[in-house]
C-alpha cells in the first residue's frame, strides 16, 4: 500500500526528478537564462544528495511496492555516489552546455540518467532493474551523440545506442528465462530457484543476465563500444557514464547474485573471475597503445571493471563481507578519481601532447591530474589504493583457486597500468610545453570540480574509515 | 608525538619550499639546509635521550585508521629502524648540502626530496603494516621524478623502468601483508602480529612468497637488479646519495622487522636461499664492477654487491648475523653515500667518469682522492672503519648458520677488495690524463661539507660501533625471540 | 471438449500435455496455410507477371522513385510526437477500464493522482516540443 513512507523512500528521485523537469521547462521558456538553468540543475543534484544523506543519517529502511523496490543503506550509499556525480557533471558542463545553446536538454538527460540509476540501486524485482537500466540508458545515448560539431560523437553515439540495445534485449531475454523457471521476477522468489543443480534453462538465463550485466559495465569481451563512445561523447558526459550509471549496475548486480541467487555462487563468481581476468588485460593492454588520453581512460574505465569483477569473484568463502564493502569503497573512490581525470580533459585537452610541461605552464591543474593518474594506479594513500586494497582483502578470504589467480592478475594489471597513466604524468613533469596544440577550454566551474576533486582523492585516507564502517552497516546481507 | 613530528616536518618542509615562490637561489638554498636539519637535530635529540631503551618500539603513537579492519596509524622507534631513521635524516641533510649540480626548478627539487624524505622516515617508524605500505609507496613517485627530470639525457627510460620493477615488487608485497593481516585477525598492527599470528606453517609460507618476493626486488636482490644500474648512473649525486643509502634498505629493513619476525615459520625454508641470494649479490657485483669503464657504474654495483651482506646476515637468524645486517644497513648507506658524492665531484672536475681517462687525483685533489681511498677502504671492509664491524659480523653470522655461503661471502670481500684497488690505482695514481683535471681545484668548502661527515661517521662507527650496537641490540633479541633463535 | 477440459480441470493439466494441444495446433495452422496454397495453386488460372505486380506495396499506390533516399527529418519530429499521444493512449484506455473498480477498493484517490502524475509528464513533453516549434511546418 502506499503512504506517507513511500513517498520519503522515495524522495531522492523525486527530487532529481522534479527538477530535471523544471530545468527543461525553465530552459524552454526563457532559452536566455543559461546561468539559472545550470545553478538549478547543479542544485538540483546537491538537493538530491542531501536528502539522500538525510535518509542514511536517519537510518531510513523500508521496502515498498509489493517488496520489488528497496531502501536500505546500500541502495542509499549508491544514491549518494550517483547525485554527487551527477552534482559535479553538472558543475563542469555548465559551461560547455551553455555554449552549444542546448543547455537544458543536456542538463535534463544528466538529471535523468542520475533518476534511473538511483531507482535501478533498489530494485529487487529484476523486470524494475530492467526498466531502471533502459531508463538510464536511453538518455545516455542522447548524451553520447550531444556534441554536433564533432562527427566522432555521432558515431559514437550510433555505436552505443546499437549495441546497447542488443545487451538490453539479451539482458531482457535472460530476465525473461529466469522468470519462467522461477515463475516470479522479484529476488526472494528466484532464489528459491537457484538452489542445488541448476537446470539449464536456469544457467541459461543467468549467463544472459550476466552477459547482459557485463555489456552494461563494458566488461571484455562485450566492451567494443566503450572506447568509441567515450571518445564521441562530450567530456562530461564520458566522466559522467563512466562512473554513475556503471556503479549503479554493479550495485544492482550485486543485489541480484547475492538476494537473488545466493546458493549458486560457485557459478557466478566463476564467471566473474573469468570476466575479470579478461577484462583487465584487455583494458590495459589496449590503453598502452593509445596517445590521445579520453580513449586512453576508456580502457582504463574497463580495465577498472575488471577489478570490481575481482570483487565479484570474492564472493564466496569467507570474503562475501568483504567483497561487499569493496565494490563499495571502490565505486567511490572510482568515482572521484575517474571523474577528475575527465574533467581535466576539459581542461587540457585529449592529445597526450597537449599534457607537455603542464607542471609549467598550470601547475594547479597539473598537480591534480598527477594525484588522479597516481590514484588510479593504486599508489597509496590516494583514493584507488584503498579499492585495490579491499578487493585483494576480500580475495585473501574468499578461499577459492580461481579468485586468487583473478587476485593475482590485478596485481599484474596495476603494473601493466603504470606505463599509461605515468605516460601522462612524465609528459606534464619531464616534457617542454608544446603550444598550440590544443586550445585551453573549459575553467571555472570546471577547474573548482577538478580542485576539489583532487582533494578529496587525497583525503580519502581520512574517510578510509568512516566510509568501511558504513560499508559495513550497509545493509546487504 | 616526538616522533610523528620528526616524520611530517619534511612535509611542512615541502609546503614552504613550493610557497617560496620569489626567494632567489641561495636563500631556497639555506631554507633547505635549515628545514632539513630539523628532523636530523630531533632525531639526533631521541638517541641521546632514549637511545638506550629502544627493544620494544618507544615514542609510540597511535590511532585507528579503519578500525573495522585493525588498520592504525601506529609509529614508534624501536632499535631496528632506529639506526635507518637516524640515517634517512642525515642523508636527506646530505643530499641538500650535495645538490649543487641542480640549477633549474631547485624550490620543487627541494619539495620532492622533502615528500621522499617524509616516506623514508616513515617506514623506519611504522609499527603497522598498511602505515608501512603507504610510506614505503610514499617514496616512489618523488624519486620517480627526482630521475625523471634531473637526472642525464638517459633519464627518462631510466626513471619509469625504476618506478615499474619497484611498483610491481611493492604490489605483490602488498597482497601479502593484506593476506597476512586479514587471515590473522584482521589485524595489521606489527606488535601484535608479531610470532605468526597463529597462522598454521603453510599459510605462513604461501603469504610469505610474495612478501619475499616484493622485498627482494626492492633491495635489488640480484636476479631482480636490471633497474637498477640505469637509474644510478642517470641521478643528480643528492638523488644518488638517498637512492643508493636509503632506498634499498627499506627491503631488507621489511625482511626484518616484517618478514622475519611475523611469519617466522614462513621464512624458515627459504633462509638458505636468502643467503645464497646475499652471497650471489656480493660475487655478482664485485665481478661486474670489475668489469666497469664508468666509474659511477663501478660504485653501483659495488653498492648493489655489499647489499649481499645485509641478505646474508638477515638469513642468518642467530645474534650475530643480524646485528651485523641491521649495522650494515647504516654503514653501508654512509660509505655509498661517501662514494657517489666523490664520483660527482670528480666526475665535474674532469668533465668524464670514464675510469681509463682519470687518473692523478692524489695530486691535483688530495682531499677528494684521499676520501675516495678512504671510501673504497670503508667498502673493502678494512678494519678501523665502520663497514668492517658490520660486514664481519654479517659474515660470522652467515657461516654460524649457512657454513658455505659464509666462505663465498668472505671469499667475495677479497674479490671486493681486488676490484676497489685496481680502481684507486686507475683514478688516483698515475699520470694526470685528463687536461681539466690539470688546473682542477680541489673540494670546496661545500663540498667537503657533505663528505667529511660520512668519512667521520666511518671512522667514529668503526672505532665504537658500539654507540650503534648499543641501540640495536635490544630491537635485535626481540626478533630473536619471535623467531626462537638464539 | 477441449474447452470444458481447460476450464474444468487446468490445474490438474500438466504441462506436457498442454504442449500437446500447442503441437497440435502448430499442425493445424501449417495444414490450413499448406491445403489453402496447394487449393489456390490448383484452381488459380495461369499466372502472368506483370512489372506492377513485382512491385512493393505501398497502400495502392503507384510508387514513383526509389525508397532510399533522404526525406524531411520534420516527419520524425511528428513522429515522436505521435509517441506522445499513443503512450498516452495506450494506457489511459486501460486505466480508465479499471478505475471504477479501484473506487470500489478506495484506491480511487490513488490512482487519480498517479494518472495525473503521468499526463503531467507527457504534456511537459508536448509543451516542450510546442514551445521549440516542432509543431511548425516550416
Amino acid at each position: 500500500m502506499v503512504t506517507a513512507q513511500t513517498f520519503v523512500g522515495l524522495l531522492p528521485e523525486i527530487v532529481v526528478f522534479l527538477f530535471s523537469m523544471l530545468v527543461l521547462m525553465i530552459g524552454v521558456f526563457s532559452p536566455r537564462a543559461t546561468g539559472l538553468t545550470a545553478g538549478l540543475a547543479a542544485f538540483g543534484a546537491l538537493a538530491t544528495f542531501v536528502t539522500a544523506v538525510v535518509l542514511l543519517a536517519v537510518g531510513f529502511e523500508g521496502s515498498f511496492f509489493g517488496d520489488a523496490y528497496v531502501v536500505d543503506g546500500f541502495a542509499l550509499y549508491f544514491k549518494l555516489i550517483v547525485a554527487g556525480s551527477a552534482f559535479f557533471t553538472v558543475l563542469a558542463a555548465s559551461r560547455w552546455s551553455g555554449r552549444t545553446g542546448d543547455a537544458p536538454e543536456y542538463l535534463t538527460l544528466i538529471l535523468s540518467v542520475a533518476v534511473g540509476a538511483m531507482l535501478l540501486v533498489s530494485m529487487r524485482d529484476l523486470f524494475g532493474v530492467f526498466v531502471a537500466i533502459e531508463l538510464a540508458t536511453i538518455p545516455s545515448y542522447a548524451l553520447v551523440a550531444f556534441d554536433r560539431t564533432r562527427r566522432e560523437s555521432a558515431e559514437g553515439g550510433m555505436k552505443y545506442l546499437l549495441t546497447g540495445m542488443i545487451a538490453s534485449s539479451i539482458l531482457l531475454y535472460g530476465i525473461v528465462l529466469i522468470y519462467g523457471i522461477s515463475g516470479s521476477a522479484e529476488l526472494a522468489d528466484i532464489s528459491r530457484t537457484f538452489t542445488g543443480q541448476l537446470s539449464p534453462v536456469a544457467l541459461l538465463g543467468m549467463v544472459l543476465l550476466i552477459s547482459g550485466f557485463a555489456f552494461k559495465v563494458s566488461a571484455a569481451p562485450f566492451h567494443f563500444w566503450t572506447p568509441d563512445a567515450y571518445q564521441g561523447a562530450p567530456t562530461s558526459a564520458a566522466a559522467f557514464l563512466s562512473v554513475a550509471p556503471k556503479a549503479a549496475i554493479f550495485a544492482v548486480l550485486l543485489r541480484i547474485f547475492l538476494e537473488g541467487m545466493p546458493e549458486a555462487a560457485p557459478s557466478w563468481t566463476a564467471v566473474a573471475a573469468v570476466l575479470a581476468i579478461v577484462t583487465m588485460f584487455i583494458g590495459n593492454l589496449f590503453a598502452l597503445r593509445q596517445s590521445n588520453v579520453r580513449r586512453m581512460l576508456a580502457y582504463s574505465s574497463v580495465a577498472h571493471s575488471g577489478y570490481i569483477l575481482v570483487a565479484f569473484a570474492a564472493l564466496q568463502g569467507g570474503g562475501v563481507e568483504r567483497g561487499v564493502q569493496a565494490v563499495l569503497i571502490y565505486s567511490a573512490a572510482y568515482a572521484l578519481m575517474n571523474l577528475g581525470a575527465f574533467f581535466v580533459i576539459d581542461l587540457v585537452g585529449e592529445e597526450a601532447k597537449s599534457y607537455n610541461g603542464l607542471f609549467k605552464t598550470r601547475p594547479g591543474v597539473a598537480l591534480s591530474m598527477a594525484i588522479f593518474m597516481a590514484a588510479l594506479v593504486g599508489i597509496p594513500p590516494l583514493s584507488g589504493f584503498w579499492g585495490k586494497a579491499w578487493i585483494i582483502l576480500a580475495g585473501a578470504q574468499s578461499g577459492s583457486i580461481l579468485t586468487y589467480v583473478a587476485v593475482g592478475a590485478l596485481v599484474i594489471n596495476s603494473v601493466l597500468s603504470v606505463p599509461y597513466y605515468f605516460g601522462i604524468l612524465r609528459n606534464m613533469a619531464f616534457e617542454e610545453p608544446v603550444k598550440g596544440v590544443e586550445e585551453p577550454t573549459g575553467t571555472g566551474a570546471v577547474k573548482l570540480s577538478v580542485y576539489i576533486l583532487a582533494i578529496a582523492t587525497t583525503l580519502f585516507l581520512f574517510f578510509i574509515g568512516p566510509l568501511s564502517a558504513l560499508a559495513g552497516a550497509s545493509g546487504l546481507l | 608525538m616526538i616522533t610523528t613530528i620528526t616524520i611530517f616536518i619534511p612535509l611542512a618542509g615541502a609546503i614552504l619550499m613550493l610557497l617560496m615562490k620569489n626567494a632567489d637561489e641561495r636563500t631556497t638554498r639555506y631554507t633547505a639546509l635549515g628545514v632539513a636539519a630539523v628532523p636530523l637535530l630531533l632525531s639526533l635529540y631521541i638517541y641521546l635521550a632514549h637511545g638506550s631503551d629502544l627493544g620494544a618500539a618507544s615514542l609510540t603513537q597511535s590511532f585507528d585508521w579503519v578500525s573495522s579492519l585493525g588498520i592504525g596509524y601506529r609509529v614508534g622507534l624501536d632499535g631496528l629502524g632506529f639506526g635507518m631513521f637516524f640515517l634517512s635524516a642525515l642523508l636527506t641533510l646530505i643530499a641538500v648540502v650535495a645538490s649543487w649540480d641542480v640549477h633549474t626548478n631547485l624550490r620543487q627539487y627541494y619539495a620532492i626530496l622533502f615528500i621522499a624524505e617524509l616516506g623514508m622516515l616513515g617506514v623506519f617508524a611504522a609499527q603497522d603494516l598498511i602505515l608501512f605500505y603507504v610510506f614505503f609507496e610514499v617514496t616512489l613517485i618523488p624519486m620517480y621524478l627526482l630521475v625523471g627530470i634531473w637526472g642525464d639525457e638517459n633519464r627518462r627510460p631510466a626513471a619509469i623502468k625504476f618506478f615499474i620493477y619497484t611498483f610491481f615488487g611493492s604490489t605483490v608485497m602488498l597482497a601479502g601483508f593484506l593476506a597476512l593481516g586479514i587471515l590473522s585477525g584482521p589485524n595489521f598492527s606489527i606488535e601484535a602480529l608479531n610470532a605468526g599470528g597463529g597462522l598454521s606453517r603453510a599459510a605462513q609460507i604461501a603469504i610469505a612468497v610474495p612478501i619475499l618476493v616484493g622485498l627482494l626486488i626492492k633491495v635489488p636482490a640480484v636476479p631482480f637488479h636490471s633497474w637498477l644500474l640505469d637509474v644510478y648512473v642517470s641521478s643528480p649525486i643528492s638523488t644518488n646519495v638517498v637512492l643508493s643509502g636509503i632506498l634499498p634498505k627499506l627491503g631488507t629493513y621489511g625482511l626484518i622487522k616484517i618478514a622475519i619476525p611475523l611469519l617466522p615459520q614462513g621464512v624458515e625454508p627459504f633462509l638458505p636461499y636468502l643467503a645464497a641470494f646475499g652471497v650471489l649479490n656480493i660475487i655478482y657485483g664485485a665481478f661486474v664492477a670489475f668489469m666497469q669503464t664508468d666509474l659511477k657504474a663501478l660504485v653501483a654495483y659495488s653498492s648493489i654487491g655489499t647489499l649481499g651482506f645485509i641478505l646474508l646476515g638477515i638469513a642468518s637468524g642467530n645474534a650475530l648475523g643480524i646485528n651485523g645486517a641491521v649495522m650494515q644497513q647504516v654503514t653501508h648507506g654512509l660509505y655509498s653515500a661517501l662514494l657517489f658524492i666523490l664520483v660527482g665531484i670528480i666526475a665535474s672536475r674532469a668533465g668524464t667518469r670514464r675510469i681509463a681517462d682519470l687518473g692523478g687525483l692524489a695530486a691535483r685533489m688530495p682531499w677528494a682522492g684521499g676520501l675516495l681511498a678512504l671510501g673504497a677502504f670503508a667498502a673493502m671492509g678494512v678494519p678501523g672503519l665502520a663497514v668492517f664491524v658490520s660486514e664481519f659480523m654479517s659474515i660470522m653470522g652467515g657461516y654460524t648458520a649457512f657454513p658455505v655461503q659464509g666462505i663465498l661471502a668472505a671469499l667475495g670481500i677479497l674479490l671486493g677488495a681486488m676490484y676497489l684497488l685496481y680502481m684507486l690505482q686507475r683514478v688516483i695514481f698515475g699520470p694526470t690524463k685528463q687536461p681539466a683535471l690539470a688546473e682542477a681545484a680541489d673540494a670546496g668548502p661545500m663540498e667537503m661539507a657533505a663528505i667529511v661527515p660520512l668519512a667521520l661517521l666511518l671512522v667514529v662507527l668503526g672505532i665504537f660501533p658500539s654507540l650503534l650496537i648499543n641501540v640495536q641490540r635490544p630491537a635485535v633479541e626481540v626478533v630473536l625471540a619471535a623467531i626462537g633463535g638464539s | 471438449m477441449t474447452l470444458a477440459l481447460l476450464q474444468g480441470a487446468a490445474p490438474e493439466i500438466g504441462y506436457g500435455t498442454l504442449y500437446v494441444y500447442v503441437g497440435l495446433f502448430l499442425l493445424l495452422i501449417v495444414g490450413f496455410v499448406a491445403a489453402t496454397l496447394v487449393i489456390a495453386r490448383l484452381i488459380a488460372p495461369s499466372r502472368r507477371s506483370s512489372r506492377a505486380k513485382g512491385q512493393i506495396y505501398e497502400t495502392g499506390e503507384v510508387t514513383v522513385t526509389d525508397p532510399w533516399r533522404p526525406f524531411p527529418v520534420r516527419y520524425y519530429v511528428f513522429a515522436l510526437l505521435f509517441l506522445i499521444f499513443d503512450v498516452e493512449a495506450a494506457f489511459l484506455y486501460p486505466w480508465a477500464v479499471i478505475y471504477n473498480e479501484s473506487i470500489t477498493q478506495g484506491m480511487g484517490l490513488y490512482m487519480f493522482v498517479e494518472v495525473v502524475i503521468f499526463v503531467f509528464i507527457l504534456a511537459t513533453g508536448l509543451a516542450y516540443a510546442w514551445k521549440k516549434g516542432a509543431l511548425k511546418w516550416v
